[in-house]
């Protein structure tokens, strides 16, 4: 195994899910590419990503990045080979990222699946219905 | 008494019981894991396909729902 990715959100349960990826990664000697997808609501007007001179993606892209970077403190700078993140549907993101940087394992937290979730699909469920490689969904208690 | 090794059609030896359930494979997969207590589901899946698998889902998706612990999703090339 080569490369491992990680699919990390702003929940509490990401350290579990990075934690699990890392020890994976440490098994297999693969490298982990850290994706996070950044939820846009389909309401935002396009102009809102104009108003400013500082273009709002690169905000909220800044913001994911500087949130992964307190998360990763501890991971070994060596272990990672790249840090993703992109606009977009997370269960979506995660299945063109894998494809894009050709990983071997996805790595992703179940949530908890409970009430609504169960009728509605979640992203892990997506996840492994769309990805064409392996998927390891890990349970994180809270 | 179950057997403690088992042969495979492959020929790996698996090491632990073999446990066989008839009826749905979801309900099948997911009461042996609680009964073993597993700490890992390794199932396989075709992924995505036609238009029911898109209405009603996969074993799979389903087992990443309802499973007590991890589950890896070990996607099988398709036989064309």
């Amino acid at each position: 195994m080569k490369r491992i990715l990680v699919a990390i959100d702003s929940s509490p349960r990401a350290p579990g899910v990075l934690a699990a990826a890392l020890r994976m990664a440490e098994l297999s000697d693969a490298k982990l590419v850290v994706f996070r997808a950044i939820g846009v609501p389909p309401e935002m007007p396009p102009e809102l990503f104009k108003v400013t001179d500082v273009r709002l993606e690169d905000v909220l892209r800044n913001n994911a990045h500087t949130e992964l970077e307190m998360l990763l403190k501890n991971v070994p700078r060596d272990r990672i080979e790249k840090i993703v993140t992109d606009l977009a549907t997370p269960w979506d993101g995660i299945c063109r990222a894998a494809r894009e940087h050709d990983v071997d394992l996805i790595v992703l937290g179940s949530h908890g699946y409970r009430g609504l979730d169960k009728i509605l699909g979640t992203n892990a469920g997506k996840v492994v219905n769309h990805a064409d490689r392996n998927v390891l969904v890990v349970r994180t208690p809270l | 008494m179950m057997p403690m090794m088992t042969k495979t059609k492959l020929g790996a030896t698996v090491h632990g019981p073999a446990i066989v359930e008839t009826g749905e494979a979801r309900d099948g997969i997911l009461k042996a894991a609680k009964e073993v207590s597993a700490d890992l589901i390794v199932i396989g899946s075709h992924g995505r396909r036609g238009v029911k698998r898109l209405v009603l889902g996969s074993v799979a998706e389903d087992i990443v729902r309802r499973a007590p612990c991890p589950v890896l999703v070990v996607r099988m090339k398709e036989a064309s």
